[in-house]
């Protein structure tokens, strides 16, 4: 086999060479691994996070969207309560509103009912929670009627939106 | 460098005993697990592969193997004082022979070290090639005759533990006896002599054990190998002073050319080529030339494969980070609704902002389906209704939870409280004590959302 002369000394260089890079880049992913897979980690559970916030947004968007499909402006309540308990004694003791997100208004009400009995009470109940949009309940105080007959004096926090 | 004592590569060898007036030739070839055997004539050697090595050896007469003692511990350095002291040793210059060291071991004591060397005088491998070349045969490896015989009888016959400590192979042909002599597994020397002669065996012998052990155990080989019938031949007068069984190795005419064929297929201790220096075979020479860049094409193929598994895991580690870093900021993108200005690294910190900022805002939407207040109102007013339970004071906010009233019994208010904890509350029911005059059970009922619970 004849070989020229510097074919031996150019393949040792070149294997002492690659064996050295190799070695350094092997010590370098060693030291490196740990951190490489904290990193990883922390990025993996970034991403759980994000696409549970992602979901959030979502379940938003999807509320916004339903709201608009609902008429721009919330049932009066004192109509609304005419409506499903007729000759209801209802009185509003204060009306403020503050903005929502764009384009909405947030309507918090907080009203009194006197002597209204077990059954007006869930029937208002049912208008408040079947109109659109719909008022929630955000407190509720309840007391009985020392006057027979099961009538109680209730006093409501309620809130809603519109355009 | 290492000479080379054995041919692994190689699947076939032909062992060649020249002793006898017709050439004994046995060719072996490698299975998987063991050598095959076979006995050819002369005329096949014509016609040997390339591929095949032919081993043959120096007679126990034109070589000498020696086991030489250096007061020195460390075996690298022992081996470089091994030449002069071969030297002094010898009847001839060490200058005028091929030699080789086939194993080094230190001394009982641990102070020294020991070496066996095999070699000859470059005459008679110089003789021997020539008798080899007038018959047409250019033997790849050139072994030692005592060697052989002691590896193979260990080869057929293992050592075996608690059995004979001195085993003797006695090689018998027409023009030679040879003897090849050794303790338990370790060879201690070889011997050659015209014919067989009781006595000059007996001198050898008492040259390596003064006493003769227990046991010896004698194998007799060879072209000419026979065992004593009568109690009168000379090997009956052997045993008798070197008591022991003796033994006839298998087809025992073939005995060394099979140890020879052996040795050169398969690595092992004391594998010995005396065809070294400038009598090397070219094909041997040829693959030692080639040891070099083989060596280095290996290290170079070794350090390049390094250096490619370190970039595949530093660009796969790079994608996989740029991947992730980018699925991220699609998604605070996608929460923030704002494409642009998210630093990176800042994506998570932005979405959270963002989603705490839209969820204030949102409130008022998800207090219209969120808020438990209203459903449970209901479900309270009806479980009043059917169980007979009246409210007296109810608190229902965010903060404050707190049902107050009277029961007919006591199962009343657990029925009411049921209903409740199926809504997905935590409800304690309390006793308390009813005003004078009143009957009826007077209870008070916590309620607490399952998470809140402490």
């Amino acid at each position: 086999m004849k070989k020229n002369n510097t074919t031996l000394p150019v393949l040792c260089g070149a294997a002492i060479l690659s064996l050295f890079i190799g070695t350094l880049l092997t010590i370098r992913s060693l030291g490196q691994i740990e951190r490489t897979a904290e990193i990883w980690l922390k990025k993996g559970n970034d991403l759980q996070e994000m696409t549970a916030l992602r979901t959030i947004a979502s379940e938003h968007r999807k509320l916004l969207e339903q709201y608009a499909q609902y008429p721009a402006a919330p049932a009066p309540l004192g109509e609304l309560a005419r409506l499903a308990v007729p000759g209801l004694n209802l009185m509003t003791r204060s009306t403020e509103t503050h903005p929502s997100v764009p384009g909405w208004t947030a309507h918090k009400v907080n009203i009194g009912l006197i002597d209204i009995s077990g059954d007006d009470f869930g029937r208002f109940l049912e208008a408040l929670t079947t109109t659109t949009p719909p008022w929630a309940i955000l407190d509720c105080t309840l007391s009985a009627s020392p006057a027979p007959g099961r009538l109680a004096k209730v006093e409501l926090v309620l809130e809603t939106v519109g355009k | 460098m290492t000479p080379l004592a054995t041919a692994p590569w190689a699947k076939t060898a032909f062992g060649i005993d020249c002793s006898e007036r017709n050439p004994i030739i046995v060719k072996a070839t490698k299975t998987r697990r063991s050598l095959n055997f076979e006995n050819i004539d002369e005329t096949t050697l014509a016609t040997v592969p390339a591929s095949a090595v032919i081993a043959d050896c120096l007679l126990q007469k034109e070589s000498f193997t020696r086991w030489l003692t250096a007061p020195i511990a460390s075996a690298q350095k022992a081996e470089k004082v091994f030449p002069s002291l071969l030297d002094i040793q010898l009847p001839f210059s060490v200058e005028d022979c091929e030699y080789t060291l086939l194993q080094t071991r230190p001394t009982t004591d641990r102070t020294g070290t020991r070496g066996l060397v095999a070699g000859a005088r470059t005459v008679d491998i110089e003789k021997r090639l020539t008798v080899l070349s007038a018959l047409g045969v250019n033997p790849h490896l050139l072994d030692q005759e005592g060697l052989a015989l002691w590896t193979q009888s260990l080869e057929e016959s293992p050592f075996v533990k608690g059995g004979s400590e001195l085993r003797i192979v006695l090689y018998l042909s027409t023009e030679r006896v040879t003897l090849s002599i050794g303790q338990n597994s370790e060879f201690l020397g070889a011997h050659t002599m015209r014919q067989l002669d009781a006595d000059q065996i007996h001198r050898i012998l008492k040259s390596y054990f003064p006493a003769p052990p227990p046991l010896t155990q004698w194998f007799i080989t060879g072209p000419q190998a026979i065992l004593p019938e009568s109690g009168e031949s000379p090997l009956d007068s052997l045993t008798k002073r070197w008591p022991g069984p003796m033994k006839m190795t298998r087809e025992p005419p073939t005995f060394l050319a099979r140890a020879l064929a052996t040795r050169a297929l398969t690595p092992g201790p004391i594998r010995c080529n005396l065809r070294t220096g400038r009598f090397l075979h070219p094909a041997l020479e040829q693959r030692q030339a080639k040891r070099p860049y083989q060596w280095a094409i290996a290290s170079l193929m070794a350090g390049l494969l390094l250096c490619t598994i370190n970039m595949a895991w530093i660009i796969f580690g790079a994608y996989r980070a740029a991947d992730i870093q980018k699925k991220l900021h699609a998604l605070a993108t996608e929460i923030t609704g704002s494409p642009h200005g998210i630093p990176a690294g800042q994506e998570l910190l932005a979405s959270r902002r963002a989603i705490e900022t839209e969820t204030l805002a949102m409130e008022p939407f998800l207090a219209a389906t969120d808020t438990p207040i209203t459903p449970t109102l209901k479900t309270l007013l009806l479980v009043a209704h059917k169980e007979g339970i009246s409210i007296e004071t109810l608190s229902m906010s965010r903060k404050n939870r707190v049902i107050q009233g009277f029961a007919p019994k006591w199962t009343q208010a657990e029925a009411a409280c049921r209903h409740l904890n199926n809504q997905g509350w935590v409800a304690t029911l309390e006793r308390k004590d009813s005003p004078p005059g009143e009957e009826r059970v007077a209870f008070i009922i916590g309620l607490e959302r399952s998470h809140e619970k402490k």
